[in-house]
């Protein structure tokens, strides 16, 4: 193992009020790994990406995004609390998708997709638009460049937001239950698209999910997580078919016998 | 009856100081309720107390004692006498834009969490993510609230009368004391001519809520 | 420049403390005919008869929309002419009474909303007349969830009632200002005074009534 890792989570803790979501979490992704997340409502999976994404701050541990602290500084006497703009700077190279879309209402498909890179990255408006266009080509919507959100099916929606997180290249992408909202027939559109990121390039994804064959399918490395902490990490055909851990087997028994 | 206009024109002169206390009270509650309603939501402890302080401050003594007060007692507190034009669309602006930044407040509230999540994921920084992302989804939640208030700032300006001001109201009183017997007449015109007024901000509004109706339908929708 | 006289302050606080009275009196008789109006208001808006409803909405309107010093001047120097002549604090109450009859006019009309068709629906089906729906059925459920709304605009017209010192009602602000301040010249103490007495009084009665919100809250939820 000479290659860093892109994400390295060290101890990483995080409680709200009386409840520890996470109980010291160590965990490494290399760059390319696409990782499914798979736990019972409530073991931490989500509040994992949240933290990767600083939409939640841990309360101990420390979390580093391709060799930079995220919310640290490394200097010569050890670390210290990191100022926002330093986490500014290393979290752009993190991307997300949210179970709710939280596309722009106000916004065009096009405006959504090509505002960050215009006015984060300084993109002129041409580089932007074209670079949207192009990503919105790619998830299928290039006929959809002038609609509003609120004229977009959920997994239409779901396809730009895809795009609008693509569109700051990140090196990271994160999809916290990117299909949970969905109608049933729409979440196979949106599947594919995610299906088509993982193959055709080597971003490095993160992918928490309630549907255990699209997480067998995408990943290749599952992390099973329950209250709190990793109970079992591999490779999918191992966890899928032949947990080690009696946690695991029980929750993929309740969740496969469910669907 | 077109007896009754013949006051009109006297009334009227009236008008220009109305609106010059609406419009430029209306300007100074607009600055006001934005900045003291974003205020009361900064993560700074020291703007949230100085801005919940204005806003109780202003909505908790009437009106009409803070008009009194900047008018009789601050010039003896300072030393300088102030223009009553310049104290009224201070005083009453500062008053409704009190009450304009709970309307201010309640609408940024109102944006879901989602859109400042996912404003954070694209890297935006946080005056882009409130000029871009919550004030513009903000707005027309805001617009009916703001509406009213406008028309409670024009009722204000009447008070205005009272402080040496000419404005409508100041000018109907001196049409009263000139013609005791059309006093009927007078009043009437005068109430008829804040309704006008006040139909005419309600349908100020009212165009602007449908201009941004479009995305109004998409906020509601998203 | 101008010094703040304790002195002077406490020699005019009871001058100040008895125009109080007058001024809290002129609310609660005030908010009596508001609320009672506003009611009837709002009744008489949801009418089916046009001509009943139509009239309602658009008294509400005007008085909503002209100011409450015009409609004071009206009641107290137009009257007269009309043959009616009423006493200055006479002519404050009903001004203030009437013009937040206006508000407490919205307030009911989002409490009666409130109650869901099926109520009138059953009480149909009960044969109740449509004054015993309204009065037994419709009104025990409108009223109290929008009394803390209620509440609020009396602090309103609490904080209104200084208007009254235009029409000479000798209430707080007509004391400190045309009594005490144009006798003396001092307008500095009378009238930070009065603020402060306003300031105090409506951030009370505002944290009262948040606090008896809070509590029916609870209770409803509880039921």
């Amino acid at each position: 193992m000479n290659e860093q890792p892109i994400i390295e989570l060290c101890g990483v803790s995080k409680s709200f009020g009386q409840l520890r979501v996470l109980r010291g979490i160590d965990l490494d992704i290399n760059a390319g790994q696409h990782v499914s997340v798979i736990g019972p409502s409530g073991s931490g999976k989500s509040t994992l990406l949240r933290l990767l994404m600083t939409l939640e701050k841990p309360d101990a541990g420390t979390v580093r995004i391709d060799g930079d602290y995220l919310y640290h500084l490394d200097n010569t006497n050890g670390l210290r609390p990191a100022p926002p703009r330093h986490t500014r700077q290393v979290r752009a190279k993190v991307g997300m998708v949210f179970q709710h879309f939280n596309l722009f209402p106000h916004m065009s498909v096009l405006r959504n997709v090509s505002m960050a890179p215009l006015r984060v990255q300084g993109l002129s408006k041409q580089d932007a638009q074209q670079r949207a266009e192009d990503l919105l080509g790619m998830v299928g919507l290039r006929d959809k460049l002038d609609s509003y959100p609120h004229q977009l099916s959920g997994g239409q929606k779901q396809r730009v937001a895809i795009a609008r997180a693509l569109a700051m290249q990140p090196k990271v992408m994160l999809f916290d239950e990117v299909t949970s909202a969905l109608d049933p027939e729409l979440v196979g559109e949106v599947q594919t698209v995610l299906r088509e990121l993982a193959t055709s390039t080597n971003m490095t994804m993160l992918i928490v999910t309630h549907q255990m064959r699209f997480a067998q399918q995408i990943a290749d490395r599952v992390v099973f997580f329950d209250r709190g902490v990793i109970v079992e990490d591999g490779q999918p055909e191992v966890i899928f078919s032949n947990p080690r851990h009696d946690r695991t087997r029980r929750f993929l028994q309740t969740v496969l016998e469910a669907t | 009856m077109p007896a009754i206009f013949d006051l009109l024109p006297f009334l009227l002169d009236g008008l220009w100081v109305t609106v010059q206390v609406t419009a430029g009270g209306a300007v100074v509650a607009a600055v006001a309720a934005l900045g003291a309603g974003l205020g009361r939501l900064s993560k700074y402890r020291v703007i949230r107390a100085v801005s919940a302080t204005y806003a109780e401050f202003f909505r908790g003594t009437s009106a009409l004692v803070q008009l009194y007060w900047a008018f009789y007692a601050l010039p003896l507190l300072v030393g300088l006498q102030i223009d009553a034009l310049p104290a009224a669309i201070w005083v009453l602006g500062l008053n409704i834009g009190a009450y304009g930044s709970e309307v201010v407040r309640g609408a940024v509230l109102a944006v879901p969490k989602g859109q400042r999540e996912a404003a954070v994921a694209l890297s935006l920084t946080q005056r882009q993510c409130l000029w871009r992302i919550i004030i513009p989804q903000a707005v027309p939640a805001m617009l009916p609230p703001i509406g009213n208030l406008l028309i409670e700032l024009l009722k204000s300006t009447a008070l205005v009368s009272l402080v040496t001001l000419s404005d409508l109201t100041f000018r109907a009183k001196l049409l009263r004391d000139d013609t005791p017997d059309r006093v009927l007449e007078i009043f009437c015109l005068l109430l008829l001519v804040y309704f006008l007024l006040s139909m005419a901000i309600t349908s100020l509004v009212r165009g602007l809520e449908r201009y941004l109706g479009r995305r109004m339908d998409r906020v509601r929708s998203a | 420049m101008n010094h703040w006289d304790w002195h002077f302050v406490w020699r005019t606080l009871p001058q100040l403390v008895d125009a109080l009275c007058v001024t809290l009196q002129a609310t609660a008789l005030g908010m009596l005919l508001a609320a009672t109006l506003g009611l009837f208001w709002a009744v008489a808006r949801r009418s089916a008869a046009r001509l009943v409803s139509w009239p309602a909405a658009a008294v509400v309107e005007f008085i909503r929309s002209t100011p409450l010093l015009v409609q004071l001047y009206f009641l107290y120097y137009v009257f007269p002419s009309l043959g009616v002549t009423l006493s200055a604090m006479a002519a404050g109450v009903i001004g203030l009474g009437v013009h937040y009859s206006s508000y407490t006019a919205e307030v009911y009309r989002a409490g009666l909303e409130g109650v869901p068709r099926g109520q009138w629906e059953a009480a149909t089906a009960l044969n109740l007349s449509k004054w015993d729906t309204l009065r037994r059925v419709v009104l025990p459920q409108a009223i109290p969830p929008v009394l803390p709304a209620l509440g609020n605009y009396l602090v309103a017209m609490f904080k209104e009632t200084p208007l009254l010192s235009a029409i000479t009602v000798v209430e707080l602000v007509h004391v400190a200002k045309d009594e005490i301040g144009a006798e003396t010249f001092k307008y500095l103490e009378p009238l930070t005074l009065v603020g402060v007495i306003f300031l105090v009084l409506s951030l009370l009665s505002a944290a009262m009534i948040r606090y008896v919100e809070a509590k029916w809250t609870l209770r409803r939820i509880a039921v």
